[in-house]
């Protein structure tokens, strides 16, 4: 579940190298490799500190040319693509 | 003792590798090989390969087993075992478990000198990296290495190191060579697999960069087609699936080593995948086509 104060927090069991313009991650716990474009690569950023849904939300509405809607639908799906990974933590 | 120097790595021996020149140093050596002959043959009955934790064990039916404790190679051969057996299996896994333990990442493939660089070949044993090596031998190009490629990051650049300069070879690219097959020493019985010394002068003997990278691969199409990978996330893939002896790499925990070392050569080098027809053997034609494509790249 993500409301818009859930705060994201970045597990810290992988490690990252930019080629290009992509960042690669990989776990530390089963060596899977991922790769992040543009949007997501900003948005991993992002959350590099501990921050809440809402506040990346209003982050990426100021730097894209979004609607506030399509942000917050994508953006959840990403988030939970990177929990499911146990990329990131998502607290309440 | 015998001393050599093989991809940057010092190694002291009880025994001489074949066809390899010695190296003299005087700085603690990367390995030691202590080989032995060992009379109980008949107690091996076939071929194991234990690797877990700290136990490296290749046992090999008709040749020895071969042990590593640290920096230590100690090899148990039998009475009939020829030299260049025991070197081969030396020159493969046993240097292929030293390197990643020394923090290379080989890469299962061969490489020759240009002036831009290191040219590598990888992709699956059978599809013809070690023939087109020697054909490009042939035209007067540098061996670099052959089967694995040793790669290092130094000072945040990526390093080719040479290997020995020696090459495997399957028999029939040994007739098409004009090499008198029965004049090579024969030393992978079971998989028919020749080996041959390559001339001095055509074995360069120093470090180099990366420049471009042809995965060999096998399609059902009538002609070869070479077609440039831009897609980053594909490179790195391909690379992280040509690894050498990836339980080696698992084993040793070097995945660290690995995604470091495939990321940053990501960013900067060339990646070409060639398809050519199953049963394709216009070999020549197909080195012609590789050099038109890197000289003019």
């Amino acid at each position: 579940m993500i409301s818009y104060n859930s705060i994201i927090h970045v597990n810290c069991n992988f490690i990252s190298s930019e080629v290009d313009n992509e960042l690669f991650l990989m776990s530390l716990e089963n060596n899977a490799y991922y790769g992040l474009e543009d949007v997501g690569k900003r948005i991993f950023e992002i959350i590099q500190k501990p921050i809440s849904f809402l506040e990346i939300v209003e982050i990426l509405l100021n730097e894209y040319d979004i609607d506030k809607e399509t942000c917050i639908n994508d953006l959840r799906e990403f988030l939970l693509n990177l929990e499911k990974e146990n990329i990131i933590k998502i607290s309440n | 003792m015998f001393k050599y120097k093989i991809y940057d790595l010092k190694i002291i021996s009880n025994i001489s590798l074949s066809d390899i020149e010695e190296y003299n140093f005087d700085s603690k050596e990367d390995i030691k090989i202590i080989a032995n002959q060992y009379n109980n043959a008949k107690e091996i009955v076939k071929d194991s390969f234990i690797i877990k934790n700290d136990i490296f064990e290749l046992v090999i039916k008709d040749i020895g087993i071969f042990n590593i404790v640290e920096n230590n190679l100690n090899i148990y051969y039998f009475k009939e075992t020829r030299n260049e057996e025991i070197s081969l299996y030396i020159l493969g896994t046993c240097i292929g478990y030293f390197l990643y333990k020394n923090n290379y990442l080989p890469l299962h493939g061969s490489s020759i000198y240009t002036d831009k660089g290191a040219v590598f070949f990888i992709g699956d044993s059978g599809y013809g990296k070690s023939t087109i090596l020697n054909l490009f031998i042939k035209k007067n190009y540098k061996m670099i290495s052959d089967d694995v490629i040793a790669l290092k990051k130094i000072n945040n650049e990526i390093i080719v190191f040479p290997s020995f300069p020696r090459s495997k070879i399957w028999k029939d690219t040994a007739n098409k060579l004009d090499i008198e097959v029965d004049n090579l020493k024969q030393i992978y019985k079971r998989l028919d697999k020749f080996s041959y010394p390559i001339p001095k002068n055509l074995f360069f003997n120093s470090t180099t960069k990366p420049y471009i990278i042809y995965e060999l691969l096998h399609y059902d199409i009538d002609k070869v087609i070479i077609e440039e990978v831009k897609n980053k996330f594909e490179i790195v893939k391909r690379l992280y699936k040509n690894t050498y002896r990836l339980t080696l790499m698992n084993n040793l925990k070097k995945n660290k080593l690995q995604f470091d070392i495939i990321t940053k050569i990501s960013n900067f080098i060339k990646f070409k995948k060639i398809y050519r027809p199953k049963n394709y053997n216009c070999i020549d034609e197909l080195v012609i086509l590789i050099e038109k494509d890197f000289l003019s790249d």
